[in-house]
């Protein structure tokens, strides 16, 4: 990586945890994992630079999105293939593709089913391009902003509901992890 | 020689055919059956219900559709969705426009259903119409409402972007139960426009309709499994519509507050879209508008990069 890159600390001792949790993971799947041996500040929520390669599509560090500086690399050989390696998740918000040819480039973008593409560049933002997702990334995208507060007030019990669901799911792998590590 | 010969009382012919006509002759009856990935399975479950009219007449026996069924449709609605939304768009537009085609020619066998199934004639023949007229309402705007709900977006940097509508995919419908021919169509039509492939549950109640409809699509140019049409009751199979995991997007068109509780419930969990469709008139313009198209799009964003050496400006 270049020497001028910087990355900025995890922003809650949580969120470190979750990224913790799929690095475990991911070495528990089978995924080689390369880390930085920077050294790392004493106080803050760090985590290094981590890439993980001999992942495969089933893995959770593939299907899921960590939120870290953790890149989980899955390889391809045809243009059929990488789509389909693309496609293979429930979640569909945004996608990249780097190319030098700029009909291959949409010729990929056509295909992929995610709500923002982005070619030659990634997490490229601008008040005037839309921005939202695909499947089960795009709830609630693009309705009428009455109708979006009215759903709001509907869902907010249903909301309460999932968050004590993932709450207990979480925990019960938070459990897992620790008791792991003892 | 006297050709024919004598067994019995019946009299046979040399052809076969019997000589005298009886007094009068069985009518052959219409078998209702589902209609999944463009073949006419019955149900794999070998449940039946006999719906009624008003009077009390019995009007057919129908498929009560199961689980098993559902998820056969929706095996045949994916599997024919990538050959759908890859279709050209004007050519989706013919394949509609054939649909209504076959629909006029078989006018005659709708409205006798639809009286049935206590409708007055005048208003079968109109409901049959609309339905027709929409079918070519949409035909029109196959290959219109992406450039409509397209845009360029003037992004600062040197980027082409721009947003176009996809298909979201399988979409799972429960039909509306009152206009069982009109609804039907006026749900199905926007969903296969916009390049999304659906299962559908017919009215339970008025399910004649749905059944002859399919056998429309069938002589259609429609790929089979583009559309499914179940017949059933929504009280058994609702909660699976939303349920299904390769299911993208699912229509409800009843007002039943407790399905519809259900199943902002199950999507809340499991965050696939739901759309009510329970306050539209379909007899009226309200019934028919590109926006039904667009409830089951989705919107692609793409950066294409474009050159700007030296930082070069747009001038000529």
């Amino acid at each position: 990586m270049d020497k001028n890159t910087d990355i900025g600390a995890i922003n809650s001792r949580a969120q470190l945890a979750t990224i913790h949790k799929y690095l475990e993971i991911g070495r528990k799947e089978g995924a080689e994992m390369y880390e930085s041996s920077c050294p790392l500040p004493g106080k803050g929520f760090w985590c290094r630079p981590t890439l993980f390669t001999n992942v495969a599509q089933s893995n959770r560090i593939a299907q899921e999105e960590i939120f870290g500086p953790v890149l989980a690399i899955l390889t391809f050989r045809t243009d059929d293939e990488v789509i389909e390696k693309a496609n293979n998740s429930p979640y569909g918000l945004s996608a990249g593709v780097w190319t030098d040819k700029g009909s291959k480039i949409f010729n990929m973008t056509k295909r992929m089913r995610a709500g923002v593409v982005w070619a030659n560049t990634f997490n490229k933002f601008d008040p005037s391009s839309p921005f939202g997702g695909y499947k089960e990334s795009g709830k609630r995208r693009g309705i009428t902003w009455v109708e979006c507060v009215f759903e709001f007030g509907l869902n907010l019990l249903n909301l309460l509901n999932i968050l004590n669901l993932l709450n207990e799911r979480d925990g019960q792998i938070n459990k897992k992890v620790f008791s792991h590590h003892k | 020689m006297d050709k024919s010969i004598k067994k019995s009382s019946l009299t046979i012919s040399e052809n076969g055919l019997e000589k005298k006509t009886s007094g009068k002759r069985l009518e052959v009856l219409k078998t209702y059956k589902i209609y999944i990935g463009g073949q006419f399975p019955r149900t794999e479950s070998g449940r039946y219900y006999v719906p009624v009219n008003a009077v009390g007449k019995k009007l057919a026996n129908v498929c009560l559709s199961s689980r098993k069924d559902f998820r056969d449709a929706v095996v045949s609605a994916r599997g024919a969705f990538s050959g759908w939304s890859g279709r050209a768009a004007f050519n989706r537009g013919q394949v509609l426009y054939r649909m209504a085609e076959m629909l006029e020619g078989r006018k005659a066998q709708f409205i006798e259903e639809l009286t049935q199934q206590d409708a007055s004639k005048a208003k079968a023949e109109k409901e049959v119409n609309l339905a027709i007229d929409r079918l070519i309402y949409y035909a029109g705007w196959c290959d219109k409402y992406q450039q409509i709900f397209s845009a360029v977006n003037p992004v600062a940097s040197s980027h082409f972007n721009f947003s176009v509508p996809e298909p979201t995919g399988v979409v799972s419908i429960v039909a509306p139960q009152n206009d069982s021919l009109l609804g039907l169509v006026s749900v199905i039509a926007p969903v296969i426009t916009g390049g999304c492939t659906c299962v559908v549950l017919a009215s339970e109640t008025k399910p004649l309709c749905s059944v002859t409809f399919s056998e429309v699509l069938n002589s259609s140019d429609l790929p089979g499994g583009v559309v499914n049409i179940l017949t059933g009751k929504p009280s058994e199979l609702a909660s699976w519509f939303v349920d299904h995991m390769d299911v993208n997007a699912t229509i409800y068109c009843e007002k039943d507050s407790s399905v519809k509780k259900m199943m902002r419930e199950k999507s809340a969990l499991n965050l696939k879209r739901i759309i009510f469709y329970d306050k539209v008139n379909w007899y009226t313009e309200e019934g028919q508008s590109p926006y039904f198209i667009m409830d089951t799009q989705e919107i692609k964003t793409t950066w294409h990069p474009v050159e700007n050496i030296a930082g070069a400006g747009g001038g000529y």
